[in-house]
């Protein structure tokens, strides 16, 4: 499998912290990768870097061998990055159809008028919010702002899709419910970097998962495998007789 | 009414407002004719500071550090070269400064630009004070333009149909989308493949351009000016609490704003001279308090609750209170 998405040698400091200590990896067309670690690993800041909202201190991100390191949100955006956030961000004070709306106007195929809106329309089914384009973003409930936001993620077009703890507060009907959705976007050719402390949901959906301790890798490889590696688990878990 | 009809509708009630308007000078003496003109250039400053402001809640009191570059521009370069290039040159040099302060601050944000744009409106007067002071040696200049003042109130008329016109573009383009989507919350935004620094310095610069023109085309009324008239901070604080009572993200709302308080603050001045800052800052605290999103949402907002009462009343469908105020927009809060 070609490489979709090259990660080299990335690392961010902050002051004397190194949060991501020469993370290397890479995603293949439609592959499904789970990012794991406690909390303060880098997890986030891995997702931060590749989405461009920090610049990493050293190393490159390349997107079909485009060289997106250091590049601005909304290039790499462009370019085919799409995001969501830990914390869920729907724009408040603007409709659900215009929260999707927005990335369309601004995506790849900068989309106005009536196809923005058939196509805004058409994403809002896609996860299950259709018929609820007029509502306000806000008077969502959690799950459906988390389908709002995929939603938006989607309309930019995304070759690579980074899900941060999307799965998180969810019960566990709407988490089967997410698990399908999040399914069957391999079909679409997306591939998708998951962020997840939800580890059924890992199990489900990636085949392969990389593990981060302070900033660094420290397993990388088929899941199962990589869940029962006792370094992994001590990252987790601490040592026994600590 | 089919979309297109109904733009067709707006326009045309536009023109017919707009020649009723021009034709006030025929009718209203020396006094009525001086209210319209300050009413109009509050008018065009709130409904301009709303373009860049209202949308993304980024409270900008450089309004009067425009103003005067615009005034101080026709005051040194009236007498050199004909009137069109004078207002031409005026909106070129408040375009260059309003770039060039876009791209120093628009990286600031919530109180920090506001405490910026306000220290950099004092800034520019105390550079114009000294420049006049120690090189030209003078503090006050005179303009002596062949300029009525109904040739100055069909001047801001025009800028203000402009202005409008400008605001109703943006309200249906995609950057009027995005200048939202920045207010609510600028990282989304970028995410969502906006770029962030571009849109908003360019809606800064349109907006500071226009209120440049405001000032450039008020001055000749003057006759003498100097730096503490048109640097006056003031006219900032004006603009501000007008764009804020009507509504700074509804095409209409800081016209709406602008024209009852420009009519107040008339009266108190006249009628109470020596407490008029008082009653000022009274009037502030509670609009702020009262209505601290604005006439338009307030009234929305009663409208849609009498029509939720008028549902519970009677067995209609029943609605959800959320859905019914869909267009009431957040707090443009001064916090931003």
């Amino acid at each position: 499998m070609s490489a979709l998405l090259e990660v080299r040698g990335l690392t961010r400091r902050f002051g004397g912290l190194v949060a991501v200590d020469g993370l290397s990896f890479s995603l293949a067309e439609r592959e499904t990768v789970g990012l794991l670690g406690p909390n303060g690993s880098g997890k986030s800041t891995v997702m931060n870097l590749v989405s461009g909202a920090l610049s990493p201190s050293a190393g490159s991100v390349r997107l079909r061998g485009l060289d997106i390191t250091g590049a601005s949100p909304d290039r790499v955006a462009r370019a085919g990055v799409g995001r969501t956030f830990q914390l869920v961000r729907v724009l408040s004070s603007l409709s659900v159809l215009d929260n999707v709306r927005l990335a369309l106007a601004f995506g790849p195929d900068r989309l106005w008028g009536a196809e923005c809106d058939r196509r805004a329309r058409h994403h809002l089914d896609e996860v299950g919010l259709g018929g609820r384009g007029g509502e306000r973003a806000t008077a969502l409930t959690y799950i459906d702002q988390k389908r709002l936001e995929l939603a938006r993620a989607l309309a930019g077009k995304p070759s690579v899709l980074l899900l941060d703890e999307w799965f998180a507060g969810l019960n566990p009907t709407e988490l089967a419910l997410a698990t399908r959705l999040i399914g069957s976007l391999r079909e679409r050719g997306i591939a998708i970097l998951l962020v997840e402390h939800i580890i059924e949901a890992v199990r489900e959906l990636c085949p392969r998962c990389i593990v981060l301790a302070a900033g660094r890798r420290i397993a990388d490889g088929p899941t199962d495998e990589v869940l029962a590696e006792p370094e992994v688990l001590r990252s987790y878990l601490g040592d026994a007789d600590a | 009414m089919t979309p297109r009809a109904r733009v067709a509708a707006g326009v045309a009630l536009a023109v017919v407002v707009l020649c009723l308007l021009a034709a006030a000078p025929f009718v209203l003496g020396d006094y009525g004719l001086g209210l319209m003109v300050g009413m109009a250039s509050f008018a065009v400053l709130a409904s301009a500071w709303s373009l860049f402001s209202g949308p993304t809640r980024y409270i900008s009191l450089a309004t009067v550090a425009f103003f005067g570059v615009g005034a101080y521009s026709v005051a040194v370069l009236a007498e050199k070269i004909p009137y069109p290039l004078v207002l031409l040159s005026a909106a070129g040099i408040g375009l260059a400064l309003a770039l060039l302060v876009g791209l120093a601050t628009l990286r600031l944000a919530g109180v920090y630009f506001v405490i910026f744009s306000f220290g950099l409106a004092e800034l520019v007067r105390e550079l114009v004070t000294w420049f006049e002071v120690n090189v030209t040696g003078t503090l006050g200049r005179y303009i002596f333009l062949p300029l009525e003042a109904r040739h100055i109130y069909w001047q801001l008329l025009g800028l203000l149909a402009i202005t409008l016109a400008i605001g109703c573009w943006i309200g249906r383009s995609r950057i009027g989308l995005a200048l939202r989507a920045i207010g609510d919350d600028e990282m989304v935004a970028a995410h969502s493949g906006i770029a962030i620094a571009r849109t908003k310095v360019a809606l800064f610069a349109l907006s500071a351009t226009l209120i440049t023109l405001v000032g450039a085309v008020q001055s000749p009324r003057w006759v003498y000016i100097e730096p503490n008239m048109v640097f006056n901070p003031t006219i900032s604080f004006l603009t501000v609490i007008m764009a804020l009572l009507g509504g700074p993200t509804r095409l209409f709302g800081p016209l709406l704003g602008a024209v009852p308080l420009f009519l107040l603050f008339e009266w108190l001045s006249a009628n109470f001279p020596n407490h008029y800052p008082i009653l000022l800052g009274a009037l502030f605290i509670t609009l702020a308090f009262v209505l601290p999103r604005g006439v338009l949402a307030f009234a929305e907002e009663r409208l849609a609750a009498a029509r939720a009462r008028r549902g519970a009343a009677a067995p209609a469908p029943p609605r959800p209170a959320v859905a019914a105020a869909p267009a009431a927009a957040p707090a443009p809060g001064v916090e931003r």
